[in-house]
């Protein structure tokens, strides 16, 4: 069950035994945060591992770190571009909590778009999947750079793939009139959510992109 | 006249209430360019590591509003 399937049903108060006041409502909603950020540590652990694995390889002969040549243009834009998706995901949780249900739906599409856009961006031109369109720079096996990078972009771009699917799930339950300004949980969690894939790009676009002195590897 | 100052009062606080949200993507941006310039000029790692902390802090704190797990108050 998604987070904002469950917080559909915390956000309306279903019958399932609980005392459906509002303060009753925003202790559960408390103890759904707490959760939430207990699954963010645990998720921490995977995103931390991969870094560590990054600057432990990534290192020449004589210690000095080092980085594949990725397109700079590429890793610029896909970041800007989750940036942006960030400011839209927050933009309709604000409108949801001020009633404004029209900015609430808009915002959540604009953020899918923008996610795909990531998403197409890493896959297309990161990753050379379709190579007709564009020649990749790696290949997965192109040893601890290529296993390394599609490592972490796959995970990644994992998160951001799950993050989509949820933001069509609020958008889907909005639409049908759920979510208040009092009550949005769902909407609460999976832009959390939206924030911490784009928090993990934060250090990943670095560490990927700009880190250490270029080495030439690829097809 | 009220007639008037209703709607422009009605986008005044629509425009506040997206205002953090505003200003944050803005930080967020100028960080990002800033730290593009310092690894294609300098490639510092610590400096790098820093502005990459500096982000993180107002995505936490703006965006993912951390500070409701121990406050009584609502993320908006």
């Amino acid at each position: 069950m998604s987070v904002a399937t469950l917080g559909h049903q915390a956000d309306h108060g279903h019958a399932d035994g609980h005392d459906d006041s509002q303060a009753a409502y925003l202790e559960r909603t408390r103890r759904n945060r707490l959760g939430m950020w207990l699954f963010f540590a645990s998720e921490a652990f995977i995103f931390i591992g991969l870094l560590a694995a990054r600057f432990y390889l990534w290192v020449d002969e004589g210690g000095q770190m080092m980085r594949p040549e990725l397109d700079q243009v590429v890793g610029l834009i896909v970041t800007v571009v989750l940036l942006l998706s960030s400011y839209f995901m927050n933009r309709a949780e604000v409108s949801i909590a001020n009633n404004n249900r029209r900015d609430f739906l808009w915002s959540l599409v604009i953020t899918a778009i923008l996610g795909t856009i990531f998403l197409v961006g890493v896959i297309i031109f990161e990753w050379g999947m379709l190579p007709f369109i564009f020649e990749g720079h790696l290949k997965p096996s192109d040893g601890v750079f290529g296993a390394v990078v599609f490592g972490m972009t796959g995970m990644h771009a994992l998160h951001v793939l799950s993050g989509i699917v949820l933001i069509g799930n609020v958008w889907w339950l909005g639409r049908k009139g759920h979510f208040s300004a009092e009550r949005h949980w769902g909407v609460e969690a999976t832009a959390i959510y939206w924030h911490y894939v784009d928090l993990v790009w934060i250090f990943f676009y670095p560490a990927l992109y700009l880190i250490g002195h270029a080495y030439g590897v690829g097809h | 006249m009220s007639e008037r100052k209703k709607p422009v009062a009605k986008a005044k606080v629509k425009a506040g209430i997206y205002r953090t949200g505003y200003i944050v993507a803005i930080i967020l941006a100028v960080v990002t360019g800033v730290e593009y310039y310092i690894a294609t000029h300098f490639n510092s790692f610590a400096v790098m590591m820093l502005l990459g902390l500096v982000k993180a802090y107002f995505v936490v704190n703006y965006f993912m509003h951390i500070k409701t797990l121990w406050t009584e108050e609502e993320s908006h």
